[in-house]
C-alpha cells in the first residue's frame, strides 16, 4: 500500500479539523481513501456546492480541492429573474426584471449584470417609482369619498350595497394604503351557495345555512363506506363545484395491467372488471417465467409473469406417431413455433386439436384418432351467443365446442361444452348489459352521474343523480342512488321536486337550551333553526337544525358544566395545582389539574401527571385518589432503587 | 351558465404500486407489506393520469400536488404543487410528460431530496379560468415518501450497495451481549417491512408532536426517535425496567422482535413494558430502517455509565479491602447497545458525518428529554465532544477509567489503582451480509496506548469533558505479589470452580488475607445479591505461586439468579506485611440450555409448514409461568403461548402452522421467559423457496 497524499491546502476553505490535530496519524494517506472539504460562507466548490468529496488517485487528490468566490441569484421584491440558477460562478452574466411601478437600479425595466471576484457588478434591486395607492373599482359598493389616489398611511372606508359583504364579512370595510400597496384591498362580494344537504353514511363540515364565494366544505364518510366524488367542493360564483360526493361501498375495478417487457397482452380494453382476465404472451425467443393469465381480483391484479430471453434455440425430436393416423412433416428439423398436421385414416376421427407445435423442445399433445361411434348432433344454440368456431354436420365422443356471447353480453358458465355419448354437456348463458331508458330517467327526474363509455354490462353499478330542483325521496336511502345492471334490467331511483313535500312542525325542544330565533308555526323544507345553550354549558352537535323533508335534523345537545367539590378533593387529599382552577364551574371538555396534598402520594405508577389532570365530562369530574404517605420503610426503598435505575 | 366540461377533467390516476411495478422494485420499496405507493425521495417515479379528452400541452394548464398534514403550506413543505417542466431539474420536485397518447399522460415525477418524510395526499390540479379544480381526495393515491440512501444529494446517502442492503433492507439482524470474554448473540426480527409498521413509525412522530418541517432532516428524526423509543416523559414506545420485577408485562428478554412491541404501541396508544437496552435498539433499528436511514444496533463491552460524567468510574474498597456497595454509586455496564445511524451533518463543521451515534435507552437527562444522540463517532474517536448532541456522555461510555479507592476509616479516601484498559474493551456489530461479529471499537477509540489515544483525551479535555482525577502518576509501585483469578465454564444448575492464583515475586515472605465476593448481577453491573463471601489467609514463600480453589455450589446461586444469568466476582487481597492492597474483578455468564426449533413441510412461500417448538426444563426446580414467544418475519406473525409449569427434566413441545410469504433467507427467533429463568433462546435458519411458476 503506496502513501500517496499529503495534507491539502484547500484556499478558502477546510478540510475536517481533526485532521489537523492527528494529522501525522492521518497523512500521507494511501490510494482511494477519501476525505471531504468545505468552503468558508461566500465561497463554493467548482460545482457550486459547499462541501464536497476528494479521493486520494496516484496523481494526488482528485479533484483539485479549491474554493471560489460565489454570486449568489439575489431575491428580489417587486422583481424577477428569469433564469432559476441561484448559483452564480465568475463571470456568468444573470439578467433581472422589475415589475411594473419597479425600476432596476440603473433606472430600467430590465438589466444585465455579471459576477465578479468581488460579487455583482451592480448590485440588482427594484425600487418604486412612486409611493401612492390606487383604490380599485367597487361593482358592488361606494367609498366615502370621491377620491381615488391615496398616500401611504392614508385610509379609505367603503360600504357594500345589500346583499354584498367585504372580505371579511362585513357590511362596511376600512383599508390602509401601506409602501406595498392596500393592507386589505377593498372588494364587495356576494353570499353565494345554498346549504348543503346531508349525507346518507357520512357528513360534512362546516355546516352553514349559506356559504359564500371560496367557502370550503369537507366530506367525511363512515368507516367501510368510501367518498365517490371530490371530498373537498368549493363554493364559486357560479354554485357548488364539484357537486356533493356520496359515500359507497368499494368498486371492483382494476388499474391498466402491469405489462412486463417484452410481453404482449390480449385483450386491450379501457376498463377492467372483478374476475376479468387477461392473457400475456411473451414476444419471440423470449420464455415465460409465471403465470400466463393475470386476473384482476377486488381491484388488483394478480403477480404478472416475467418474460426472458431464450438462451439458445432448442430443436424438437420428429413428431409422434398416432395410431390409425398420421402426420405431414414438411421438415427436418423443427425449432419452437414450428407446427405439423395430423389427419385420421378412414372410419376414425380426430380428437384434440389437429396441429401440433413445437415449443422448446416439446411438441404439444398430439390428437388421438377414434373410431367414429356415438356421434353427437349440432350443439344446442344459446340466446345472444354463438358457437365459436362454426358448426360441423356431427361430433365425436370427447369433442367440443366453444361459446362466444355477442359484444357486450357477460358469459355465465363453462364457455366450453363436451360431446359425451351423444349428448352435450350444459351451454353457458350470456347475461344481457343494461340500455338506459332515457324517458324512464326523466320520467323518474334523474340523469346519469358520468358518461359511461360503451354499454354497461350486467353487474356494473350505474351512479345516477337527481336533476336540478329535484331531491332523492326521503324514504329511499342516498345508496340506491346507484343501480346496479340485473341481465337487462335496471330499477330506477325516483327523486321528487324539491318544493313538493313536507313543511315541518315547531323544532324539537332540548334540554339546557333554546331556540334562538323566532317561533313559528310551521317551518318550509330547507329552513333552518338556531340553538343556544344556557349559560356555562357545552353546545355538542351543530347549533342549526335543518328542516328537511318534513323532518328536523338531530338539534344540539346542550352538556351541563362540573361543580368543584371541596369535599371530594379533601376525601382524595387533593388541593388543586393551578389558582386558576379555583373557580366554581368548570365547563365540559375542559381540564382541571390536582395535586395530591402534602404527605400524600398517588399510588399509580404510570407517568402521575396524566393521572392528576382529569376532564370534565357531562358534568362528572373523577377525582383522582391521593394515599397519605406512611412510614413504611419496603416503599421507600422500591422509590430510591427506581430512582437510581433511572440514573443509570 | 358555465360549462366546465370544456376543461380537462381527471376521470383517472394510476401510481403503479403493485410490488412488482417498477415505482416500488427501483425505490427498493417492494418489500413493504403495504399496497400504497411508497417512494425514496429525490428519485424519478411513474404515474398516469387519465382525463376526460386528450391533453394540450399548449393549452391546458395542470399539475400534481402533494399534500401531509392538517395546515398544509408551501413555505413549509407540507403543500408540494409540483409543476410540469421540459426537464427535471436535479434537488427539486418536477414531472415531466414521457408519453401523453389518447386521453392518457404518463410523467416522470421527481422528489426533492429534502422532502419530508411521511404519508402524503396527492392531487391532480386543473386551471379553469374560474379557478383550480381539483381531484376529489382518494386514500388510494395516498404516497409515501421515505428517506433515500440510493441517492446521492440525500442526506442519509450511502455509496455502498451491500451496506445499504444489510442497514437498510435487512429485516433480520443478530443482538451481541454477554460478557466480553463470553460474547453470546441472539437474532433480532426488526420486521421494517410488517404490515401496519410503517404507519406505526410515522405515528410515532406524531405522537411526539414532531414539526412536519423537521421530518425531512434525519438529524431530527433520529433525535426524536431516541426520545420515543424509551416511554420516559413523552409516552413513549417502551417502559424501561430493570429491577427483575415484571408484573403487568412482558420481561424484556421475552421479546424475539420489534414488530409486536411497535403493534402493540400503536393499538393501545399507550407504552409498552418491558424494555432493557437491547429491546430498545432493536425497536429503535425498525423505527430507522424504516424510514429509510441507514442504521445498525452496535453492543459495547464494559460500557461506563458515569453518573456525574467526569470520565472516571470509582470503585470504593474498605479498608480491609473488601467492596462497598454503599458508596459505589458509578456502574460498569457489562455490555450495553445502542445505534448507530447513518446521515450528513451540515449542523457541523465537515467531517462529522457517516455513522453517529443515538441511543434511546433512558439513561440521562440530554436538554430536557431522555435521549441521547445523534453523536458523530468521528467527533468521539477524536474527543471533539463541543459537537452536538451527547458526545462527551458517549466518550464517557467508552472511555472512563476505573479507579479503585480505598475510603479509610478517618474519612480520607486513597486512590489504590487506575484501570484505563477496562472500559469500551470492545465494541462490535453484526457483520455486513453474516450473522458473524464485526469489531468496530477502532471507529471509537485509537489503539491502546497508542500517542492518538492521549491526544483524543486531550481534546476531549479542552473541549469541555470533565475529569477530576489526574490519573497520571498515581500508579503504584507494583506490589511484590501478583494476584489473578478464573472462573470456570459454568453452566446453568450445575457446581463450579473458581481459582485464585497468587505469585510471589520477591525473596520475602507473605501473609496474605483475601476475599471472595460472588454477587448475581444485572447486566448493568448492579448488584442484586451477595451470595458467596468467603475469606481466606495463604502464606506465600519467596518466588512461590499458589493457587486456591473455592467451589460455588448450584444452590448457592440458583435461588437469586436474574433473567440473564450474569454472576460478577470480586477477589481483593491484602498483604498482611506491606499494607498492599489487590483488586480483580470479573463477570461470567452462565451457560443457559436452548430452545429447539424444527420445521416439517415444504419450506416454500404459500404452503402450509409446521413448526415445531421444543424446551427441556434442565433444573431441579419446577419451572412456573412459562412464556414462549415464536417470531419470523415473512414465515409467520409473531406468536405466544403459556405454559403453567414444566417439571424438572420435562420437554414441552408447541407446534403451530405457518404458511410464509416471503422468499430467501429468513429465520425463526424463539425465546422462553418464566419466573425462574429468562434469556433462553432459540433460532433457526431457513431458505423458504419462491412459489413454484406454473
Amino acid at each position: 500500500e503506496e502513501k500517496q497524499c499529503d495534507f491539502p491546502t484547500v484556499e478558502n476553505g477546510r478540510i475536517a479539523q481533526y485532521y489537523y490535530t492527528f494529522k501525522s496519524f492521518y497523512f500521507p494517506m494511501s490510494v482511494d481513501k477519501k476525505l471531504s472539504f468545505f468552503c468558508l460562507a461566500g465561497y463554493a466548490t467548482e460545482s457550486g456546492k459547499q462541501e464536497e468529496q476528494i479521493r486520494c488517485t496516484a496523481e494526488g487528490w482528485s479533484p483539485n480541492p479549491r474554493c471560489y468566490k460565489k454570486c449568489l441569484k439575489p431575491d428580489l421584491r417587486n422583481g424577477y429573474v428569469s433564469n432559476d440558477k441561484v448559483l452564480y460562478k465568475l463571470q456568468e452574466r444573470m439578467s433581472y426584471g422589475c415589475s411594473s411601478g419597479y425600476k432596476t437600479t440603473g433606472g430600467k425595466d430590465e438589466e444585465v449584470v455579471h459576477c465578479l471576484s468581488a460579487g455583482w457588478s451592480s448590485q440588482p434591486s427594484c425600487r418604486k417609482e412612486q409611493e401612492t395607492c390606487l383604490a380599485p373599482e367597487l361593482e358592488h359598493g361606494n367609498y366615502s369619498t370621491t377620491q381615488r389616489t391615496f398616500k401611504v398611511k392614508d385610509i379609505v372606508a367603503y360600504t357594500c350595497t345589500a346583499g354584498y359583504y367585504t372580505t371579511t364579512g362585513k357590511q362596511t370595510g376600512e383599508a390602509e394604503c401601506q409602501a406595498n400597496g392596500w393592507s386589505l384591498t377593498p372588494q364587495c362580494n356576494k353570499l353565494m351557495c345554498s346549504s348543503l344537504r346531508l349525507i346518507e353514511n357520512g357528513y360534512f363540515h362546516p355546516v352553514k345555512q349559506t356559504y359564500e364565494e371560496g367557502d370550503v366544505v369537507q366530506f367525511f364518510c363512515h368507516e367501510n363506506y368510501y367518498l365517490s366524488g371530490s371530498d373537498l367542493i368549493q363554493c364559486y360564483n357560479f354554485g357548488w363545484y364539484p357537486e356533493s360526493p356520496i359515500c359507497e361501498g368499494r368498486r371492483n375495478r382494476c388499474p391498466p395491467p402491469p405489462v412486463p417487457l417484452n410481453s404482449k397482452i390480449q385483450p386491450h380494453s379501457t376498463t377492467y372488471r372483478h374476475g376479468e382476465r387477461v392473457h400475456i404472451e411473451c414476444e419471440l425467443n423470449f420464455v415465460i417465467q409465471g403465470s400466463e393469465e393475470l386476473l384482476c381480483e377486488n381491484g388488483k391484479w394478480t403477480e404478472p409473469p416475467k418474460c426472458i430471453e431464450e438462451k439458445e434455440k432448442v430443436a424438437c425430436e420428429q413428431p409422434p406417431s398416432v395410431e390409425n393416423g398420421v402426420a405431414h412433416p414438411h421438415s427436418e428439423i423443427y425449432y419452437s413455433g414450428d407446427k405439423v398436421t395430423y389427419r385420421c385414416g378412414g372410419g376414425y376421427s380426430l380428437r384434440g386439436s389437429s396441429t401440433i407445435t413445437c415449443n422448446r423442445g416439446r411438441w404439444t399433445l398430439p390428437p388421438e384418432c377414434v373410431e367414429n361411434i356415438e356421434n353427437c348432433k349440432p350443439p344446442p344454440d344459446i340466446a345472444n351467443g354463438v358457437v365459436v368456431d362454426g358448426l360441423l354436420a356431427s361430433y365425436t365422443t370427447g369433442s367440443s365446442v366453444e361459446y362466444r356471447c355477442n359484444e357486450y353480453y357477460l358469459l355465465k358458465g363453462s364457455e366450453t361444452s363436451r360431446c359425451e355419448q351423444g349428448a352435450w354437456s350444459s351451454p353457458p348463458v350470456c347475461l344481457e348489459p343494461c340500455t338506459i331508458d332515457v324517458d324512464h330517467m326523466n320520467r323518474n327526474n334523474i340523469q346519469l352521474k358520468w358518461k359511461y363509455e360503451g354499454k354497461i354490462l350486467h353487474g356494473d353499478l350505474i351512479d345516477f343523480v337527481c336533476k336540478q330542483g329535484y331531491n332523492l325521496s326521503p324514504s329511499i336511502p342516498l345508496s340506491e342512488i346507484s343501480a346496479q345492471c340485473n341481465r337487462g334490467d335496471v330499477r330506477y331511483p325516483m327523486c321528487i321536486r324539491k318544493e313538493s313535500k313536507g313543511m315541518c312542525a315547531s323544532p324539537p325542544v332540548i334540554r339546557n337550551g333554546d331556540i334562538v330565533s323566532s317561533a313559528a308555526r310551521t317551518y318550509e323544507n330547507g329552513s333552518s333553526v338556531e340553538y343556544r345553550c344556557f349559560d356555562n354549558h357545552f353546545l355538542q352537535g351543530s347549533q342549526n337544525v335543518y328542516c328537511v323533508d318534513g323532518v328536523w335534523t338531530t338539534p344540539p345537545s346542550c352538556l351541563e358544566p362540573c361543580t368543584l367539590s371541596f369535599v371530594e378533593m379533601d376525601k382524595n387529599y387533593l388541593q388543586l395545582k393551578w389558582n386558576f382552577d379555583n373557580r366554581p364551574l368548570i365547563l365540559h371538555g375542559e381540564y382541571i389539574e390536582f395535586m395530591c396534598k402534602r404527605d400524600a402520594y398517588i399510588s399509580e405508577t404510570s407517568i402521575a401527571g396524566s393521572v392528576l389532570r382529569v376532564q370534565c365530562d357531562r358534568g362528572r369530574l373523577k377525582y383522582p385518589k391521593c394515599t397519605p404517605r406512611d412510614r413504611r420503610l419496603s416503599f421507600q426503598e422500591a422509590l430510591r432503587t427506581r430512582r437510581q435505575m433511572e440514573k443509570r | 351558465g358555465v360549462n366546465l366540461k370544456d376543461y380537462l377533467n381527471v376521470t383517472a390516476v394510476h401510481l403503479f404500486k403493485e410490488r412488482w411495478d417498477s415505482n416500488k422494485i427501483d425505490h427498493h420499496t417492494d418489500k413493504y407489506d403495504n399496497n400504497k405507493l411508497i417512494v425514496r425521495r429525490g428519485q424519478t417515479f411513474y404515474i398516469q393520469i387519465d382525463f376526460n379528452r386528450p391533453y394540450d400541452p399548449r393549452k391546458d394548464l395542470f399539475r400534481v400536488e402533494y399534500v401531509i398534514g392538517r395546515y398544509p403550506q408551501e413555505n413549509k413543505g407540507t403543500y408540494i404543487p409540483v409543476p410540469v417542466v421540459k426537464e427535471l431539474q436535479s434537488g427539486k420536485w418536477g414531472a415531466k410528460v414521457i408519453m401523453n397518447e389518447d386521453r392518457s399522460v404518463r410523467l416522470s415525477v421527481q422528489s426533492s431530496p429534502e422532502c419530508i418524510v411521511g404519508k402524503f395526499r396527492m392531487y391532480v390540479a386543473v386551471w379553469t379560468p374560474y379557478g383550480i379544480l381539483r381531484t376529489r381526495r382518494d386514500p388510494e393515491t395516498d404516497t409515501y415518501i421515505l428517506f433515500n440512501p440510493w441517492c446521492e444529494e440525500d442526506a442519509v446517502y450511502l455509496d455502498d450497495e451491500k451496506e445499504r442492503e444489510e442497514y437498510v433492507l435487512n429485516d433480520i439482524g443478530v443482538i451481541f451481549y454477554g460478557d466480553f470474554k463470553d460474547i453470546k448473540s441472539r437474532s433480532w426480527s426488526y420486521g421494517q417491512f410488517e404490515d401496519g409498521i410503517l404507519d406505526t413509525c410515522l405515528y410515532v412522530m406524531d405522537k411526539a408532536e414532531m414539526d412536519l418541517s423537521g421530518r425531512g432532516n434525519p438529524i431530527k428524526v433520529s433525535r426524536v426517535g431516541s426520545a420515543m423509543v424509551n416511554a420516559k416523559d413523552d409516552e413513549g414506545v417502551l417502559v424501561g425496567s430493570w429491577d427483575n420485577v415484571y408484573a403487568y408485562g412482558i420481561p424484556p428478554s421475552a421479546w424475539t422482535g420489534s414488530v409486536d412491541i411497535l403493534l402493540e404501541y400503536r393499538s393501545s396508544e399507550t407504552p409498552v413494558r418491558y424494555g432493557q437496552c437491547w429491546v430498545f435498539a432493536g425497536v429503535f433499528n425498525t423505527f430507522l430502517r424504516c424510514l429509510g436511514i441507514p442504521a445498525r444496533v452496535i453492543t459495547n463491552y464494559f460500557s461506563a455509565h458515569d453518573n456525574d460524567a467526569n470520565l472516571q468510574m470509582d470503585i470504593f474498597l474498605e479498608e480491609d479491602g473488601n467492596v462497598s456497595s454503599k458508596l459505589t454509586k458509578d456502574s460498569v455496564w457489562n455490555y450495553h447497545c445502542w445505534n448507530e445511524a447513518w446521515m450528513t451533518r451540515p449542523d457541523l463543521p465537515v467531517g462529522f458525518g457517516g455513522w453517529q451515534a443515538v441511543d434511546s435507552t433512558p439513561q440521562e437527562n440530554s436538554d430536557g428529554m431522555y435521549r441521547c444522540g445523534p453523536a458523530s463517532v468521528q467527533a468521539v474517536k477524536h474527543g471533539h465532544v463541543c459537537f452536538q448532541f451527547d458526545a462527551p456522555f458517549v466518550f464517557a461510555e467508552v472511555n472512563s477509567d476505573l479507579v479503585y479507592i480505598t475510603a479509610k476509616q478517618d474519612g480520607t479516601h486513597v486512590v489504590e489503582a487506575v484501570d484505563a484498559t477496562h472500559i469500551g474493551k470492545l465494541i462490535v456489530t453484526k457483520q455486513i451480509g453474516g450473522d458473524g461479529m464485526q469489531d468496530i471499537t477502532d471507529t471509537y477509540k485509537f489503539q491502546e496506548g497508542q500517542e492518538e489515544e492521549r491526544l483524543a483525551l486531550e481534546t476531549a479535555l479542552m473541549y469541555g469533558a470533565k475529569k477530576t482525577l489526574n490519573t497520571e502518576g498515581v500508579v503504584k509501585s507494583r506490589s511484590d505479589v501478583t494476584m489473578n483469578f478464573d472462573v470456570e465454564n459454568a453452566v446453568l444448575g450445575k457446581d463450579f470452580k473458581v481459582t485464585i492464583t497468587f505469585q510471589n515475586n520477591s525473596s520475602n515472605l507473605y501473609t496474605i488475607l483475601a476475599y471472595l465476593s460472588g454477587n448475581i448481577t444485572f447486566y448493568t453491573g448492579v448488584s442484586k445479591k451477595e451470595f458467596k463471601k468467603e475469606s481466606f489467609e495463604e502464606t506465600l514463600d519467596p518466588f512461590s505461586s499458589k493457587k486456591k480453589e473455592v467451589l460455588v455450589r448450584a444452590g448457592e446461586y440458583m435461588s437469586h439468579l436474574l433473567e440473564q444469568g450474569f454472576l460478577h466476582f470480586f477477589v481483593t487481597a491484602r498483604i498482611n506485611e506491606s499494607r498492599d492492597v489487590l483488586a480483580k474483578q470479573k463477570s461470567i455468564i452462565l451457560t443457559i440450555p436452548k430452545i429447539t426449533i424444527k420445521v416439517r413441510g415444504a419450506a416454500m412461500v404459500g404452503s402450509d409448514m409446521v413448526v415445531t417448538v421444543e424446551f427441556t426444563n434442565p433444573l431441579k426446580e419446577t419451572l412456573q409461568n412459562v412464556w414462549i414467544h415464536l417470531d419470523g418475519p415473512g414465515v409467520m406473525r409473531p406468536k405466544r403461548k403459556v405454559f403453567r409449569e414444566i417439571r424438572p427434566n420435562t420437554t414441552v413441545q408447541w407446534e403451530e402452522v405457518c404458511r410464509p410469504w416471503v422468499s430467501g433467507h429468513r429465520k425463526l427467533i424463539a425465546s422462553m421467559t418464566s419466573d425462574s429463568l429468562r434469556h433462553v433462546y432459540g433460532e433457526l435458519d431457513l431458505q423458504i423457496q419462491r412459489r413454484p411458476t406454473m
